[in-house]
C-alpha cells in the first residue's frame, strides 16, 4: 500500500530553489579565516564515535545528512530532495544528483546504506544509534533512491534523519582510512578536513567543489580556550573572532561595544536539579512539590544566569515538537510558606538546628553534581541548596569531575537524592526527552529514566505516541504526558538554554542554531 | 644567648608570629566576629562592591565575603595543623625505624621514600584525593601523607647522625635499650629541627589545600575556603576583582606568616644553618 506523506506536508520544498533565491552571497566577500575559541577538542570527528558539541561544531560543517534541521527548527531537505512514506516502516528517499564527497567518490544510495550499516550494525554500534530510536537501516531501491526502514512504525523519523549526527560518510574514505576516520571525515559538506593537533586547534577550509551554494569562508580554525576568561581575553584582542560559551558576566559589556556582535536564540537544553523519585522522602510526592516550592527561580535566572537563559517552563524547551507550556509558576510558585506546610504535611517538623525531622530521620540530601558542565550548573547546585535550607532542608552537595559524575548517573542504582543534569531534545522531537526520560523501563543503564520516575499512564502515552505516524494526535498525546509530570514534579526545571555565541563586528553573515551542534559556517564571512 | 632572645630580635619573626597569633585567633573566633553567616545567600546582591555593608563586597552568590575569608582561615589552620601532625607522625616513625634499624629495612623504606619523593606534589596529592574522594578530612589526609616523605628523610639523617655520636655510644655502653635510646636521648634532639620544618610545612600544606580545593577536589561548598573562593572568583575576575582578590590576599599572608616564622624558629634553634636558605 502507497501513502502520501501526512508528516510535515509541503515542508520538502526542492532545497535548490529555495538556497538560491536568498541574497547572502553577494553583499559578502568570499574570503578569510574565522578562528573559533571554544573550551574543549573534540573526543573525534566521526559522529559515529562523537555526539557531543565539541566534534559536532566542527563535522556539521563536512558532512551532511538525507534532511536538516533549519533554524526555525523545521525539517528541510539537504541530501535527499523528497521522500514519500511507503508504510508505516518505510520512508522512501529520492537522493540529490551530481553530488561528489570530498574523495572524488559519487554520493549515491549505497553511500546512504554503507553508512547506518556502519552506525548500526557496527560493533560496538555508533554513539548516535542509541538516539536514532527504532531506525533499522537504509535498502537501495536505485542509485539514487533509497528506504529508510525502522524496525516498528517510528514518528520521529524525520527529526531523526534531520540530527546532526545524521551525516551521510564517504565509503571508499572509511574503508581506506580505517580508524583514522574518526580524525579526518570525509563527507559531501561545504567544508572539508585539513588538519587536527590534539587539544590545540582543528582546520577546515571551503569545499570548492561543493553542490550548493559554496561557502564564503576560506578557512576556519577552531581554537582549545578551557578557561573562560582566555577565551574572552583572545575576542578582546582580536587573536579569535568567536567565542563559544562566552562568560555571561561580560554580556551586557559586550551588548553595548560596537566591536562586538552578541548573538543568541532560545536553544533547546533543560538545565535541571533531578529528584530520585524512588529514594525515601522523594517517593512522597509532596516533599519533591515541597521542594519546587522552595526554590526562587527567577532569582537563580537574574542573578546567576543574567539573562544568559531562558526559564523553564516544564521538562521540554519550547521549540521542541510536542512541548506543552508545564505552568510551574502558576503552580508551583516561588513559596516558603507553602512549602513548609506541605512538609508538615507530610510529616515532618522542625528539629533543633532547623533541620526537619521525621522518626527521628533528619530531612538531609545527597546531591550529586559537577561544575562547568552546563553554564553555571555548579552555581545552581549551590544556589538551590541554601533556598532548601531556608524551608528546613539540608543537601550535601558532591561536586565531582562531569566523568564522575556522568558515570554515577548512568549506573544503577543510583545512591544519591538529587542530581544537577541538562538534557538535549537532540532530535528536537519529544519522544527523545518523554520517553527516554519517563518511561518506568528505561532506568539507566537502558535509558536516561535517572529520576526512577514510574507512571504506568505516562507509559502507555509514550509507547502510543511513539508508534503513531499523525503528528497531531502524538502532540495531544505528549500534551497529556506533561500535565500527569506537571502534578508529580521528578525534577526542579532551572532553565532551558539560550545559545549564545559572541564575535567580533568583522564577522558577517552568521546565524545562530537553537540547536547548539548546528553550528552553521557555510554563510559567514569575515571582513579583516 | 636562648633560642626566644634570638627569635625575638628577628623583626620579620615576629612579624609573621603576630600574624600567625591573629590567623589562630580569627579561626579560633570565627563564629562571635564574622558579621555574618558565611553560607547565607542574598541573589540580589551578587558581586557587591566592599561597603558598609559587606567591608570586603559580596561574592556571586551575594555572600559576604568578609565572613567567608574568616571561616576559611579554620579550614586552612585546621588543614595545616593535622596534615603537619600527619605528616610528622608518621616522618618520626619511618624515620626512625629507618635509621635505626639500617640494613635491609632502612634500605627498602627510603627507596620507597623516594619513589614517593619523584611524584610531583600536585600529582601525589591529588593521586590521593581522587584515591579518597574529595572532601575535607580527605585533603587533610592527602596533604599529611605528601609530607610524610620528607620528613622521614630529614629524621632518617638525623638519626643516623647522633647515633654516632659520643653520649648515645656512652648510653649504649651502659646497656640502654634501644627503645631508650630512641626515646631519651635521639628524639629531643631532633625536635628542634622538625619544629622548624613542620612550620614550614604549614605554609605549603595552606597552599596544597588552596590548590585542591581551586581544583574542586577539596573542601565541598557551601564550606568556605579559601582556595575555592579563588577558583570561583576567577570566572568574574574582569567585572568584580575583589571576588578572587581577597582570599588570594589571605592565602598569601597566611603562607608569608608560616614562612617567616619558620624562618626566624630556625635562625633561633638552629644557629649553624642561620642565614642559610
Amino acid at each position: 500500500m502507497r501513502m502520501r506523506s501526512r508528516l510535515l506536508p509541503g515542508l520538502l520544498v526542492l532545497g535548490l530553489a529555495v538556497a538560491s533565491i536568498v541574497p547572502s552571497a553577494d553583499a559578502q566577500k568570499r574570503g578569510g579565516t574565522l578562528t573559533i575559541v571554544r573550551p574543549t577538542d573534540p573526543v573525534s570527528l566521526d559522529p559515529n564515535l562523537e555526539t557531543t558539541a565539541p566534534g559536532a561544531w566542527v563535522y556539521f560543517n563536512m558532512l551532511e545528512g538525507l534532511l536538516t534541521l533549519d533554524d526555525k527548527m523545521q525539517v528541510k531537505p539537504l541530501l535527499a530532495t523528497s521522500y514519500e512514506v511507503m508504510s508505516p516502516t518505510k520512508v522512501r528517499f529520492k537522493l540529490r544528483p551530481n553530488v561528489k564527497f570530498h574523495d572524488g567518490t559519487p554520493f549515491n544510495a549505497a553511500a546512504v546504506k554503507f553508512t547506518f550499516d556502519r552506525a548500526l550494525r557496527g560493533t560496538p554500534p555508533a554513539r548516535w544509534a542509541s538516539l536514532a530510536g527504532s531506525l533499522d537501516g537504509a535498502e537501495v531501491v536505485d542509485d539514487l533512491t533509497v528506504d529508510v526502514v525502522t524496525k516498528e512504525p517510528y514518528g520521529p523519523i524525520l527529526r531523526t534523519l534531520a540530527m546532526y549526527c545524521m551525516g551521510i560518510v564517504s565509503p571508499t574514505a572509511v574503508q581506506k582510512q580505517g580508524a583514522d576516520f574518526s580524525r579526518a571525515p570525509v563527507g559531501t559538506g561545504p567544508f572539508k578536513f585539513v588538519e587536527w593537533k590534539t587539544n590545540t586547534h582543528v582546520i577546515i577550509e571551503r569545499n570548492n567543489d561543493y553542490w550548493g551554494d559554496k561557502a564564503l569562508l576560506d578557512r576556519v580554525i577552531f581554537k582549545v580556550v578551557p578557561e573562560e576568561g582566555a577565551r574572552m581575553i583572545a575576542l578582546q584582542t582580536g587573536d579569535a573572532d568567536m567565542v563559544l560559551f562566552p562568560s555571561p558576566a561580560q554580556l551586557p559589556a559586550l551588548r553595548k561595544d560596537s566591536k562586538f556582535t552578541v548573538h543568541e536564540t532560545t536553544g533547546i537544553r533543560v538545565v535541571f536539579a533531578g529528584f530520585h523519585a524512588g529514594m525515601p522522602p522523594l517517593d512522597d510526592v509532596r516533599v519533591r512539590q515541597a521542594l519546587l516550592h522552595a526554590v526562587d527561580r527567577k532569582a537563580i535566572l537574574d542573578n546567576i544566569m543574567e539573562g544568559s537563559a531562558g526559564p523553564a517552563r516544564g521538562v521540554l524547551a519550547p521549540g521542541v515538537f510536542g512541548y506543552k507550556d508545564m505552568q510551574l509558576d502558576k503552580l508551583y510558585p516561588f513559596d516558603r510558606a507553602k512549602a513548609k506546610a506541605l512538609l508538615t504535611q507530610a510529616g515532618w517538623t522542625p528539629g533543633p538546628d532547623g533541620i526537619m525531622v521525621k522518626g527521628g530521620q533528619r530531612l538531609s540530601l545527597s546531591w550529586l553534581a559537577a561544575r562547568g558542565r552546563y553554564p553555571k550548573d555548579g552555581e545552581i547546585t549551590e544556589a538551590i541548596q541554601a533556598m532548601f535550607k531556608d524551608v528546613g532542608v539540608e543537601a550535601k552537595v558532591q561536586v565531582l569531575e562531569w566523568a564522575a559524575v556522568f558515570q554515577q548517573v548512568r549506573a544503577n542504582p543510583f545512591n544519591h537524592h538529587m542530581f544537577t543534569l541538562g538534557w538535549v531534545t537532540s532530535n528536537a522531537d519529544a519522544d527523545y526527552s518523554l520517553y527516554a526520560l519517563f518511561h518506568s523501563k528505561q532506568v539507566p543503564p537502558t535509558g536516561w529514566n535517572t529520576s526512577r520516575y514510574a507512571n504506568p499512564r505516562v507509559d502507555t502515552l509514550v509507547e502510543q505516541a511513539r508508534r503513531s505516524l499523525n503528528q497531531t494526535e502524538r502532540e495531544k498525546l505528549y500534551g497529556e504526558v506533561q500535565d500527569i509530570l506537571a502534578k508529580e514534579m521528578v525534577w526542579i526545571p532551572v532553565y532551558t538554554t539560550k545559545e549564545i555565541i559572541v564575535t567580533r563586528s568583522s564577522v558577517k553573515g552568521f546565524h545562530i542554531h537553537p540547536v547548539e551542534y548546528n553550528l552553521a559556517l557555510w554563510k559567514t564571512s569575515v571582513e579583516k | 644567648m636562648g633560642g626566644w632572645a634570638r627569635f625575638r630580635r628577628n623583626r620579620l619573626a615576629l612579624l609573621g608570629l603576630v600574624l600567625v597569633v591573629v590567623l589562630g585567633l580569627t579561626a579560633v573566633l570565627a563564629p562571635w566576629i564574622a558579621p555574618y553567616d558565611p553560607a547565607r545567600q542574598s541573589l540580589v546582591e551578587k558581586r557587591a562592591r566592599p561597603g558598609a555593608k559587606y567591608v570586603l563586597g559580596a561574592d556571586e552568590f551575594g555572600r559576604d565575603i568578609l565572613s567567608r575569608v574568616i571561616y576559611g582561615t579554620r579550614v586552612a589552620l585546621l588543614v595545616g595543623v593535622l596534615s603537619a601532625l600527619i605528616a610528622l607522625a608518621g616522618g618520626l616513625v619511618l624515620g626512625m625505624t629507618a635509621g635505626f634499624a639500617g640494613g635491609w629495612l632502612d634500605a627498602t623504606l627510603m627507596r620507597a621514600v623516594e619513589i614517593l619523593l619523584a611524584f610531583p606534589y600536585l600529582l601525589l596529592a591529588l593521586a590521593i584525593v581522587a584515591a579518597l574522594g574529595p572532601g575535607a578530612l580527605n585533603t587533610t589526609i592527602a596533604v599529611g601523607i605528601w609530607g610524610i616523605p620528607a620528613v622521614t628523610r630529614i629524621v632518617r639523617g638525623a638519626v643516623l647522625a647522633l647515633r654516632e655520636t659520643e653520649y648515645v655510644g656512652a648510653a649504649r655502653a651502659l646497656g640502654a635499650p634501644g627503645r631508650d635510646l630512641l626515646r631519651r636521648h635521639i628524639a629531643p634532639n631532633i625536635l628542634p629541627g622538625l619544629i622548624v620544618y613542620a612550620t614550614l610545612f604549614m605554609a605549603n600544606a595552606i597552599l596544597l589545600e588552596a590548590a585542591l580545593s581551586f581544583l574542586g577536589l577539596g573542601v565541598q561548598p557551601p564550606t568556605a575556603s579559601w582556595g575555592l573562593m579563588v577558583s570561583t572568583g576567577r570566572d568574574v575576575l574582569l567585572v568584580a576583582p575583589h571576588v578572587a582578590t581577597v582570599p588570594g590576599l589571605a592565602i598569601m599572608v597566611a603562607v608569608l606568616a608560616f614562612n617567616l616564622v619558620g624562618d626566624g624558629l630556625r635562625d633561633a634553634l638552629d644557629p649553624r644553618m642561620r642565614g642559610s636558605t
